[in-house]
């Protein structure tokens, strides 16, 4: 059998194949629906393994579209709970991308502190709706990617600026924080923007893994080129989804046999109606 | 009535429907129904008895949940411990799992 069709083994999760859906990164303006979620349901249907949701905000923005999707108050559970059980009715496990969108002014103590606090909750919010894991959300357009990045003097506090340990201080809390409401038991990886091999180590990306591997996730979930995702594949103790730009299913098939991944998240060449992928779901005869 | 959900008759949820809780200490656990998208399956006992009741997620849950809550039922959330679906499995989490985690809490109320 090809990687594609085998089941991978997280610490504390299996999956029936290497192919997972991840939802479109929406722009950081554009909250992510409800309503976008019954899609998800076609892309369980077609047999992949696992599904990403798009990101679920877990503070309350100041301005809420009605139907903007949210993981920030229990109200929320009863709805999660009901996608995720539908998920599971295909045995396609699912996991809730916990996030948060940049910002635009100063973060002091108090912010950043209720920040890691949201995170925390919103993953015992996410346990609580029988899904499978959660996935926080440190890539392009989220807080934890502005915060990795220099930033511009005095828009965070000093523990928060300068060095690479203090940029990466609130994505380890955050992981940190969810690891502890979760348990030990309960899958977290982590979500992060590298583009290219030279982005990868001018952002520090390969340190900042070990120590989320040292704060406790179970997989790294990467953006990357082959060259990128390979090194660090050979890296992370943590097994390493590669998302991002396969022009085909045959690059996504690709990206597994050349050993740069231990599973792909695909959304383009899964475009709805998605197709069927490898061992799709029947209804008993 | 055995207080096993194994051994408990699969009943359909309406607005009619009730448990005929006999303990004080009540549990129930809502699960999918592998095969069906549409439905859920939820489990519950008291120690006494036990159910397995079927329902629609869209149109049952909300009518469910209201109905544990008033009778003082802790709705348990799923665990995560079974690493992957069973081919002769029904429910998701299945319901030796489930009866697990009722045992767990009906021995630690107990003690």
């Amino acid at each position: 059998m090809s990687l594609w069709g085998s089941p991978l083994r997280f610490r504390s999760l299996q999956i029936k194949n290497r192919i997972l859906r991840a939802s479109r990164s929406q722009p950081a303006a554009v909250e992510a629906q409800w309503r976008s979620l019954d899609w998800e349901l076609e892309y369980a249907r077609a047999g992949v393994g696992a599904i990403l949701s798009a990101r679920a905000e877990v503070r309350a923005p100041a301005s809420l579209a009605p139907d903007a999707l949210t993981i920030h108050g229990d109200e929320a559970i009863a709805r999660w709970q009901q996608h995720v059980g539908r998920v599971h009715a295909y045995r396609c496990r699912y996991l809730i991308r916990l996030g948060l969108g940049q910002v635009a002014r100063r973060l002091d103590q108090d912010d950043l502190r209720d920040i890691v606090r949201a995170f925390a909750e919103a993953g015992r919010r996410a346990r609580e709706t029988g899904a499978d894991g959660v996935e926080i959300d440190g890539a392009e357009g989220s807080l934890i990617a502005q915060l990795l990045a220099p930033g511009v003097a005095n828009d965070r506090p000093p523990a928060f600026q300068g060095s690479l340990e203090h940029r990466a201080r609130l994505g380890r809390q955050i992981a940190r924080g969810v690891r502890h409401q979760v348990g030990s038991d309960f899958h977290v990886q982590f979500r992060l923007g590298v583009t290219s091999p030279l982005g990868m180590m001018a952002a520090g990306v390969p340190h900042l893994l070990g120590w989320l591997e040292h704060d406790g996730i179970d997989a790294v979930h990467v953006n990357a080129n082959a060259v990128a995702g390979r090194y660090l594949k050979e890296t992370a103790k943590v097994p390493v989804v590669r998302g991002g730009r396969f022009e085909s299913e045959a690059a996504a098939h690709a990206a597994l046999e050349d050993g740069s991944c231990d599973a792909v998240a695909l959304v383009r060449p899964l475009e709805f109606p998605p197709r069927e992928v490898v061992a799709p779901w029947r209804p008993a005869a | 009535m055995s207080s096993r959900i194994a051994d408990a008759t699969l009943e359909t949820f309406s607005t009619s429907w009730r448990a005929g809780w006999r303990g004080q200490r009540r549990y129930a656990m809502l699960t999918s129904l592998l095969g069906d998208p549409g439905r859920f399956v939820a489990y519950g006992t008291d120690g006494f008895i036990a159910f397995r009741v079927e329902g629609s997620w869209r149109a049952d849950l909300a009518r469910f949940v209201a109905r544990m809550a008033i009778d003082g039922v802790e709705l348990i959330p799923p665990p995560h411990t079974a690493l992957e679906f069973a081919p002769d499995q029904l429910t998701f989490p299945d319901a030796l799992t489930v009866q697990r985690c009722f045992d767990a809490r009906l021995g630690r109320a107990a003690a």
